[in-house]
């Protein structure tokens, strides 16, 4: 088998053909992954000094009341990760820019997408771009005659005559195949480690060690179908045709379709009817800003009872500050409960497309990819949810502050100074530990596994149909 | 040791090999004659193993091809019409590939050796078989079959397309091989090349051995003009 | 005569090949999906609209009867005064909608890049948050709706790749190619035939998927679009019918013209297009609209605490007429005048930080389109996106029919609170009509 892999190889390497187009996808893949690496360091310099700039507004404050502050806001930015140059995932089509203030858990905007007119279709220049579409082509045009070739030519006949065993000789051209997907593969991620040796975590080389192995994977999958094919067709134009048929359904095709379908399966409300069922729970909870609110009415007369005391001016307190609180406490829970419904429905229909993997293993394969390389909706829906934690956070200390920091009902020329506003911690992106996220995924390398699986019991069965002559 | 014993074949209903009985024996080179589709090549896939008889038996060195293909292929070699080699690899370098996929592992000098014994000139063997002829091909593949020491030579029209001097340089090979103990069966077309290289020959006409003769007992003419008339009956 | 024969020949050797036949209905369903999936969108934009329009009815069906019942506002809310021009102007709802075109059904476009709907009010900008894209699965949205324009784009020229990938190569592999030459006498009229059958066969599919989507929708409402549709569709067939041409010309079998015709279209459909996308992204790194929220806290404090002198005379500056007014003369109304008018200062101030920003989307756009001729792939989606009134552009109207809308909202509210105008119900009803115009 190592003599027939060996040759295999000495084909690849002494083809002039062959090895101009490695060398052009190459210099491409190391062109994908400067630029990639590039684009993530310039995009983390804008988000650095975006952040650094709002901050610097904040921690300026001289002096303000700690609830004005809460409407003054603050902002926060989509953070760029270091494995984003691999795989981008939907970060081109999610906002950049999210407003956290009071009373209100306002939508991420400015997406990459609206500034601009269209481009691509299928994303940027970036490596899982060629590894997931250019590479498995690259690899159907290596296998596509790898043994009808050997048969058109009688070779086969003297191969099997000289020891060889026909699924020896279809095991080891998949095998050679697939070493060079695995080679392309290696190449691009040995670039990026290198790239980025000084910033590599553990997290990170946990996670570039199972995008690896969903890639290969994937790539055994498509060289053992198309050797198969050469294999059991008697010429190789079919086998180039009905790879390409399965490549095109694989990759454009079903992946488009499934998605659209998971998203009529499990609807998601409009933005108008989630914005109004949220205005109407809220509508039912107490006003912050309304001190005649019947709610807040019935929280002050609770507060009086508790201190003990018969008028607001008594309470040794703010009640405004108290009250908003209160306020914000019920909007919170309003927005977990449509949020939350919104993250299940999302949820729902990853589930359905993950279940895609079963007819179509470029499912499993784009999911694990995006999600290994947190970029999927899932990280982002993570990223959104520190965002909330962090201005629940951020809020409350400022309502706190109203409520207990000296001051008196209905003062609300009471200001804090600088010292109160520079305590406040600024938000700060905690990157998902693929650990915590990575059963997500199990179904998608499952699948993947069970595709090679399968693909290995039909080429054990199917090799003993295989006519020599 | 050559032997089909009452051996038939069909394909899809159609009869290509009916009651066949052969025989060649060590040191002894076989000429099938026949026309296309006579089953000179059904004949051939079957000694080799890759095709199983309906009935009756194949035997190689008296071990039967059906049960036991693997070890019958061991004892042979096999000399296609074509010799397709890789044509990014020198003939030394086929030479080398093939072997070791039979398990046989040559210094460069053995294999050299074989390929000037097989007639290959020494400055060809380091070319890529790409820029060889037919003839050459066939000298390769031939040493193939001969650094494998293979006790039984299976040859598929092995003259057709060769120039004349190629075509006579592996008649003095075969020649040689037999007289070395090798077993040969040669399928061809060429009446004349095998009335000239072959100790025997057999006529073979839809699948049936319609005539066995010894080619010192004809001349060429006389082969043809037999050959011809079991054509037109 | 002979071009006829070759012509009707390539008929059989066309119904003789399951393969063919197999891959063209392929691309049918993918149309006919295509085209429900651009009906969906349009449907369900127009019922939102619908359902927003109502929902604006019912807002000021409740402010009426404020009038009717001589009340002020809602009980719960004191401070509100419909009768002044301030919170009556407050009060009236405005929507304003990017209401899909009919054309919509052939290509999707950015649609789901932006929102589609957006509720004016004083301090509203066209970059604010509501104007969010619909609530929707960014995985879905980033590999996109697989509308007709995508299956036109992206699948037809693999359907033209099916269809002529084995023109002269299977006759050369089987022998006859010479005999082929012998007989047409020139290789390339008898290659061209063969490439024209198929290029009218897919002509007279587009044309029949366009009818059906024209039933989804009402298409032939919007001036010449079909037509024009139809155009870009015939050009980008023919420019792919070019290139396959050359190949199949020049070409030697099957196989390599097979690879040649997918590697072209992998140029043009992944790899050109993925260079440009972040060549752009390099070049002109996503705004994080840092001018936007500088203008909304820096500069909003800046105006609340200047001087009123400098105050008056920006309003005056902006709106002269109000320098005439009573309110300008009397030193205590024109405090609370003064306090309503700031939104617009801060208006102005929001239209200059935009339109910074949308110089350098301009800027990113036109670098975009410097690459169209060797980027046809975008250049025919572009194309088909302004067709479809679903490009950038068509937004930027929409962004600045917002903005109009929320100029035009605070100079009404800013004269009538200078001319101390009393809001009753006909006035009311007027800046209903006024201000949805």
């Amino acid at each position: 088998m190592l003599q027939i892999i060996k040759n295999e190889w000495r084909f690849l390497i002494r083809s002039r053909i062959f090895l101009g187009i490695s060398i052009a996808f190459i210099s491409i893949l190391l062109v994908s992954v400067f630029l990639g690496n590039y684009q993530t360091r310039k995009q983390e310099q804008t988000h650095k000094s975006a952040k650094d700039h709002v901050r610097q507004q904040w921690v300026s404050i001289d002096e303000m009341n700690p609830h004005s502050a809460a409407h003054y806001g603050t902002y926060v930015f989509k953070p760029t990760n270091l494995l984003n140059s691999l795989d981008e995932g939907v970060n081109s089509v999610t906002g950049n820019v999210l407003r956290v203030e009071g009373h209100v858990q306002n939508e991420i905007v400015h997406s990459e997408a609206s500034q601009m007119q269209a481009i691509s279709r299928f994303g940027k220049l970036k490596p899982s771009l060629l590894l997931q579409y250019i590479v498995p082509l690259l690899l159907i045009f290596l296998a596509f005659n790898s043994v009808s070739d050997e048969k058109q030519s009688g070779r086969l006949k003297l191969l099997v005559l000289q020891g060889a065993k026909p699924l020896q000789i279809i095991l080891s051209k998949i095998l050679s195949v697939w070493l060079y997907g695995m080679m392309l593969l290696t190449f691009v991620l040995s670039v990026y480690s290198i790239l980025n040796f000084q910033s590599l975590t553990t997290d990170i080389l946990t996670r570039t060690g199972l995008f690896f192995l969903s890639y290969t994977l994937y790539y055994f999958i498509i060289s053992a179908i198309t050797v198969y094919f050469s294999a059991r067709w008697q010429n190789a134009t079919l086998a180039l045709t009905s790879m390409l048929g399965i490549w095109i359904i694989w990759t454009i095709f079903l992946p488009n379709i499934l998605m659209s379908s998971a998203e009529k399966w499990h609807p998601l409300p409009s933005r108008n009817q989630f914005q109004s069922a949220m205005k109407e729970d809220r509508s039912k909870g107490l006003d912050g800003h309304n001190p005649k609110d019947k709610r807040a009415i019935a929280l002050k007369e609770k507060v009086l009872k508790e201190y003990g005391v018969d008028s607001l001016s008594q309470l040794p307190i703010n009640f405004d500050g108290m009250r908003m609180q209160a306020d914000e406490e019920y909007g919170n829970s309003v927005w977990d409960k449509h949020f939350g419904n919104n993250r299940k429905i999302l949820r729902k229909q990853k589930q359905s497309f993950q279940l895609g993997g079963i007819v179509n293993p470029f499912i499993s394969l784009q999911n694990s990819s995006m999600g290994f390389m947190a970029s999927d909706n899932l990280h982002h829906q993570e990223f959104l949810l520190q965002v909330e934690n962090y201005r629940r956070f951020f809020i409350k200390t400022l309502n706190d502050k109203q409520t207990f920091g000296g001051s008196k009902t209905g003062n609300w020329r009471w200001k804090e100074d600088n010292a109160f506003f520079k305590s406040i911690p600024d938000f700060n992106y905690k990157p998902t530990q693929v650990s915590v996220i990575l059963s997500n995924y199990l179904l998608d390398l499952a699948l993947l596994i069970l595709w090679s699986i399968i693909v290995i019991v039909i080429i054990y069965f199917g090799t003993k149909k295989i006519q020599i002559v | 040791m050559i032997q089909l014993q009452n051996v038939s074949k069909s394909f899809k209903g159609s009869l290509a090999i009916k009651n066949l009985n052969l025989e060649v024996q060590k040191g002894e080179i076989l000429g099938l004659l026949g026309a296309n589709g006579a089953g000179k090549s059904t004949t051939i896939n079957m000694l080799l193993g890759f095709l199983n008889p309906d009935s009756g038996e194949v035997y190689i060195n008296d071990i039967d091809t059906n049960h036991n293909s693997q070890e019958t292929r061991k004892l042979i070699g096999y000399i296609p019409e074509n010799v397709n080699l890789y044509p990014y690899l020198s003939g030394l370098e086929n030479l080398d590939y093939f072997c070791k996929l039979a398990g046989l592992k040559y210094s460069k000098n053995e294999l050299e050796n074989y390929l000037t014994i097989c007639g290959l000139e020494n400055k060809a063997h380091v070319k890529k078989v790409s820029g060889y002829s037919k003839g050459m091909r066939q000298k390769v593949g031939i040493a193939i079959a001969y650094a494998k020491k293979a006790k039984v030579y299976l040859l598929d029209e092995p003259a057709s397309g060769l120039d004349p001097l190629a075509s006579n340089e592996l008649s003095i090979l075969l020649k040689k091989l037999a007289s070395e103990g090798a077993t040969i069966l040669m399928a061809s077309h060429d009446i004349f090349r095998v009335r000239e290289v072959c100790n025997r020959i057999g006529i073979l006409k839809n699948g049936v051995l319609v005539k066995e003769l010894y080619s010192k007992d004809v001349s060429a003419n006389e082969l043809e003009t037999l050959y011809l008339q079991f054509m037109q009956n | 005569m002979r071009s006829l024969s070759i012509f009707i020949y390539e008929w059989k050797h066309f119904v003789s090949s399951p393969f063919k036949i197999i891959a063209l209905l392929l691309f049918l369903i993918a149309s006919i999906y295509g085209l429900h999936n651009g009906a969906d969108l349009y449907m369900q934009q127009s019922n939102e609209i619908e359902r927003l329009n109502q929902k604006a009815k019912e807002e000021k069906e409740t402010i009426l009867s404020y009038f009717d019942k001589s009340e002020k506002g809602p009980k719960n809310r004191p401070w509100v005064d419909v009768t002044t021009p301030f919170w009556s102007i407050w009060y009236t709802p405005t929507y304003h909608f990017k209401k899909p075109s009919p054309t919509i059904v052939y290509n999707i476009g950015q649609a789901e890049q932006y929102g589609f709907y957006k509720k004016i009010g004083m301090y509203s900008s066209p970059y604010d948050a509501d104007m969010a894209k619909e609530i929707a699965n960014p995985e879905r949205i980033q590999s996109g709706t697989l509308d007709f324009s995508f299956v036109v784009l992206f699948l037809m020229p693999l359907l033209l790749l099916v269809l002529l990938y084995n023109i002269k190569g299977s006759e050369a592999e089987q022998g006859f190619l010479p005999l082929i030459f012998v007989q047409t006498g020139s290789k390339n009229w008898w290659i061209l035939s063969r490439t024209v059958f198929y290029t009218i066969l897919l002509l007279f599919s587009l044309l029949g998927l366009m009818l059906y989507g024209a039933t989804l929708t009402k298409v032939f409402e919007v001036d010449n679009a079909f037509w024009t549709i139809f155009l870009h569709l015939t050009i980008y067939l023919v420019f792919w019918v070019v290139l396959y041409f050359l190949i199949l010309k020049y070409g030697k079998n099957i196989i390599s013209n097979t690879l040649q015709m997918i590697g072209i279209w992998l140029l043009f459909a992944f790899i050109i297009p993925a260079v440009v996308h972040q060549w752009i992204s390099i070049e002109k790194p996503t705004n994080l609209m840092i001018d936007l929220i500088d203008i909304k806290r820096d500069k909003t404090d800046e105006i609340y605490e200047q001087s009123n002198t400098d105050t008056d005379n920006q309003i005056f500056n902006l709106y002269p007429s109000l320098k005439q007014t009573k309110t300008a003369q009397d030193t205590i109304a024109i405090k609370e005048a003064r306090n309503d008018s700031r939104i617009a200062l801060i208006n102005v101030a929001m239209k200059n930080a935009i339109s910074k920003l949308e110089e350098d989307n301009l800027t990113k756009n036109e670098l975009i389109s410097k690459t169209y001729w060797l980027n046809p792939l975008t250049y025919f989606q572009n194309k088909l996106n302004h067709s479809s009134k679903t490009h950038y552009d068509d937004y930027q109207t929409y962004r600045n029919d917002i903005q109009n809308l929320v100029d035009k909202r605070i100079k009404i509210m800013v004269s009538d609170i200078w001319n101390n105008v009393k809001v009753d119900k006909t006035k009311y009803l007027e800046y209903n009509k006024t201000l949805n115009k």
